[in-house]
Formats: C-alpha cells, structure tokens, sequence
C-alpha cells in the first residue's frame, strides 16, 4: 500500500534527509516530471520547475501531515508551482515547444478540431476537475499506468479509482461537447 | 466389481502445463485494465508520443537538486517582514503602557489619555523603525509642540487654493 511506503520513504527521510529525499524523487519524478512538462510543453522550464518542487519538497516534508498520500501531496506542489511559473511567463513564448498533447483531429457534435486545439481544449477540462480526479486521469490516460500501480501511488482502492476516472472522462466530455 | 473411486484413484493426474510468468499476478489488473471506461471523445483521440528525453536526465537529477539545496540562501520571506511589524507593534504598546502608567495616578481623565494615544498611533507605529518611533513618543511627551515648517507651508497653500476657488 502507498501509506505504508510513503511511511518508509517520510521515515528515511527524518532518519537522513538527504538520502530520504533521494529516494523520494527515484521514486516520483518522472511521474512530476511528465505532469509538469504536459503544462509547459518544453524542457528546459520542466526542469527549472521541478528542482523548486523537490526542494519545496525537502523544506516542507517536516510539516507534511500524511493526511493525503504522498504524490498526491507533490504533485499538489508540482500543479501549483508549474501555474505559479506559467502566469509568470505568459507572454514569453520559448523556442522548443513540445508536440501537442494529441496529433488528430476530431469531430465533436460536428465540429472539427485540430490536435493543436483539442490539446488545448482537453488541459484546460482537467484544470476544472477537482484534484484527485485530475491526478487520476492523467496518471490513467496520459501516463497508462494500471489500476492498480496509481492504487500504490495514491493510497485509494482500485474500485474508487475507477470511479474516479469515470467521472473525470465524463466531465471532460461534457466539457468538450459543451464548446 | 470395482467402484467409481477405485477407478479415479488409479488415475495417474498429469501435470498443470505452465503458464507465463506472472500471469496470475497481472491477470486481475489486465481484466480491469480492459473493462476501462468508454467515452465517444476521447477514445477517438490519438495521443502523440512523449517527447524524447536524454536517457540520464533521471539519473543526475538527484544530484542537482541537492547541489541547489546545498547552495541554497533561503530568503527572507514577506512572512518575516509582517512578523518584525508585529514586533514594532508590541513594541510600541509596551513603549505607551510604561509612558501611561505614571499619569494614571491622575484618575479618570488621565485614562481617557491613555485611550486615546494607543487607539491612535498603535497601527501607525507598526510601519515606524525603532527611531522614528522614539522619536514620535519624544514628541507627544513634548508640551511645547512646534509646528512644522511643512504644515505652514501646505496650510499656506490650502488657504490660497480656496481663495482661488472662491475667486472662481
């Protein structure tokens, strides 16, 4: 179960920091690293972005309650860093600008969309989704993680992951339908 | 006359054939994996490849963070500059109740004195240093207040403004 490994890894950590947060991010950052890179689209600020939430990481863990599980807790920090970064940077538009998020178009109720704007269409449906379900979506659709490996990560049963992940690709179809 | 039993049991079982590696173990996840939910939408989308990612990129990212973490100066946050107003704050408190003190012996009117220093200036203290803030209680302790050069001036040049408008 992920308490009982968040557990070990919070443990390691208190015991020696430094090893502790190692295996933290062994353990999270690729998972941290393709959610922030799916909202920036390029390397470069991925990477900038990632090493403030690992050392968030390191300052805050102390005061990290275990009332969630633990990659809900980062990728909380992820989201909320990567939307702190991109409100910064706005208006500069970098040069190595990832492929977008899907590469056909699509009809919806008649109209067609491209990649470009059904990826853009599809990120701003997840902003709107509350965070567990945001989570499991992207863990579920963008990174095909099984049930029963986001189970682990995220400390909730498979059966409520399910439901979860339903009601997240029901909203985001709404969403898109409505548009 | 041999029975049903006699017979199974002269039966020679042959072995389970075997079965890939771990498919016990995946078969639970495979089955929930496929009954996964349809949507009209997204199902017609094609997700493109993630971008091609150095190979060590992983592996020196530990290292990075904790070179940074290692240089790292924490700054002073907002949070402490709120907290060194509050200091001023009780600070200057502290600072009126021992100046209002000794005229409390005065009875009733030397309380309402008291009253009407620390609702005033408490707030304003707070965004004061330390000097100005002496420099403040100095002042109020002062009978003799002189009047500021600025405030002859700026009343000056209220009086000339309504002149103008009354003019007008």
């Amino acid at each position: 179960m992920s308490l009982d490994s968040d557990k070990l890894l919070i443990e390691a950590f208190n015991a020696n920091k430094e090893l502790g947060l190692r295996r933290i991010m062994e353990k999270f950052q690729e998972r941290v690293y393709w959610q922030i890179r799916r909202m920036t689209m390029n390397h470069q600020d991925t990477e900038d972005i990632m090493q403030n939430v690992f050392i968030k990481v390191w300052h805050n863990l102390p005061k990290f309650q275990g009332k969630s599980a633990l990659y809900s807790w980062i990728y909380r920090i992820a989201y909320n860093e990567t939307v702190t970064f991109l409100r910064k940077e706005n208006k500069m538009k970098k040069q190595d600008i990832d492929q977008p998020l899907i590469q056909n178009s699509v009809i919806i109720e008649g109209k067609e969309w491209s990649g470009n704007e059904i990826s853009a269409l599809l990120k701003n449906a997840i902003a709107t989704l509350p965070e567990k379900q945001a989570q499991v979506f992207e863990l579920k659709y963008f990174d095909d993680l099984k049930y029963s490996e986001i189970s682990e990560m995220l400390g909730t049963t498979v059966g409520g992951l399910k439901a979860s992940y339903h009601l997240a690709v029901k909203k985001i179809e709404e969403i898109l339908k409505a548009i | 006359m041999t029975t049903k039993k006699d017979i199974l049991s002269q039966l020679k079982k042959r072995e389970k054939p075997e079965v890939p590696n771990g498919f016990f173990k995946g078969f639970s996840d495979q089955v929930i994996d496929e009954l996964s939910v349809k949507s009209q939408v997204l199902d017609k989308l094609e997700k493109a490849e993630k971008p091609k990612l150095d190979k060590t990129f992983f592996d020196n990212f530990g290292d990075q963070v904790m070179s940074k973490i290692g240089t790292e100066t924490i700054p002073i946050k907002n949070k402490s500059k709120v907290k060194y107003l509050y200091w001023f704050a009780a600070a200057a408190a502290i600072i009126l109740l021992f100046l209002a003190v000794p005229s409390n012996t005065d009875g009733e009117l030397a309380s309402e004195d008291v009253y009407a220093l620390t609702q005033a200036d408490v707030t304003l203290l707070a965004y004061l240093s330390e000097e100005d803030i002496i420099d403040y209680l100095v002042d109020l302790d002062n009978e003799e207040l002189v009047e500021d050069e600025d405030d002859i001036f700026f009343d000056e040049l209220e009086s000339e403004i309504y002149n103008y408008i009354d003019e007008l």
